[in-house]
């Protein structure tokens, strides 16, 4: 009986904060269009995670996958004995939020990361100890390897950085963008070979691809679940709302994943 | 007259058309660093726009009296430094004295190593 009611207790909370279903339900205001940018609700990504130095600075942003692991850019440069994980943060300038601070044992880079032509633009960051998974704290599910992505799917990219090209302002609170993904032919028009099969493009005409901090959350919705499928890594170095905004692939990078948090 | 003043002012428009057209053509892939500051200027008070480990970020200096090694000669090194613990090396001017000119020391000035005019001490 015991055994059945501890069984019964972690499925609860498996399907309490389960992945890619937040407790706190997300809105975005303008789902079917392009918007630039709004406050995001309290704790609605709690995935999103602040990877900041020791004088406190947010340099990148980064997501959630289990207790014990983050997902972000391999352009973070993250050095476990010098930066930390903040989890549960929503307004940086407020000193009273419920956030939990980790810092990092390990920061793996993919190993055909390579940063002229910012290819396989990821990284995964094993916190010391695991977290304590809450209502503002808990794990994206991440793309399958097989997963396809219709066209036309509106997705939702995160984080603090600036609204805009014109404007070094960064927010206090965290926001979020919605935003198309581009095929990949029409990501090519604009880049050319720059896009690789291991990126993948978001935004397009008259859409700011500038939100989101690197390393940050690219998330689609499939039914009630938020699953993750970009990474944010690069784009044009002033913002340009005609240029899509392009994001490491998790699809393509799933295996990696799955491997190197089973063998760490 | 007018034909000179035409001339200067062809001159000037030429003068224009090639400040405008520096830019090269093409664009950067830039990743979507956090992103404060360009320079120094777009912070406020004393603040210095400061490297981070992805992208700039304004922060209040450091002033680092002293060098970072034990050398007398340097004179003090009063400029203002983003991160002392965390230099590199790539920007510094020179590597050693014999980098510099006689009469001159490689000292540190704010983060970098820079030939400053020896400081004698009797």
């Amino acid at each position: 009986m015991t055994c059945l009611w501890t069984l019964l207790c972690l499925a609860f909370i498996g399907s309490t904060y389960g992945c890619g279903t937040p407790a706190i339900k997300p809105t975005i205001s303008n789902y079917n269009r392009i918007v630039n940018g709004e406050s995001a609700v309290p704790g609605s990504w709690p995935w999103q995670v602040s990877l900041q130095d020791g004088n406190n600075f947010h340099f990148c942003g980064g997501s959630l996958i289990n207790q014990n692991w983050v997902v972000t850019a391999a352009h973070c440069s993250v050095s476990p004995s010098r930066h930390r994980v903040v989890l549960g943060e929503y307004d940086r300038s407020s000193s009273s939020e419920q956030v939990q601070v980790k810092t990092i044992s390990r920061a793996i880079t993919h190993p055909y990361w390579n940063a002229n032509i910012i290819n396989y633009d990821i990284t995964l960051l094993k916190l010391s100890s695991p977290v304590q998974l809450n209502s503002r704290i808990s794990p994206v599910c991440l793309a399958a390897t097989s997963d396809v992505l219709p066209l036309g799917i509106t997705c939702v990219t995160t984080g603090w950085g600036r609204l805009s090209g014109s404007s070094n302002a960064t927010p206090a609170k965290l926001q979020q963008v919605a935003l198309p993904l581009v095929t990949v032919d029409d990501c090519k028009k604009y880049w050319g070979s720059r896009i690789t099969d291991v990126m993948i493009c978001g935004g397009s005409a008259g859409a700011s691809s500038c939100q989101g901090d690197s390393g940050g959350p690219l998330v689609c919705q499939k039914g009630n679940t938020w699953t993750l499928i970009g990474i944010v890594s690069w784009g044009t170095s002033n913002c340009n709302v005609r240029a899509p905004g392009v994001y490491a692939r998790v699809t393509k990078l799933r295996s990696w994943i799955d491997q190197t948090v089973a063998t760490n | 007259m007018k034909a000179s003043g035409g001339i200067f002012l062809f001159v000037v428009f030429l003068t224009l058309q090639r400040a405008e057209s520096f830019e090269k053509p093409g664009m950067c892939l830039d990743p979507r660093c956090n992103l404060n500051c360009n320079d120094d200027k777009d912070c406020s008070g004393n603040n210095k726009c400061c490297k981070s480990p992805c992208g700039r970020t304004c922060r209040p200096p450091v002033f680092y009296s002293r060098p970072l090694w034990n050398d007398r000669d340097c004179p003090d090194n009063l400029e203002p430094c983003c991160d002392p613990n965390n230099r590199n090396d790539d920007d510094d001017g020179c590597r050693g004295d014999r980098d510099c000119d006689r009469n001159y020391k490689c000292c540190l000035k704010g983060c970098r190593r820079e030939c400053v005019k020896v400081r004698w001490h009797h």
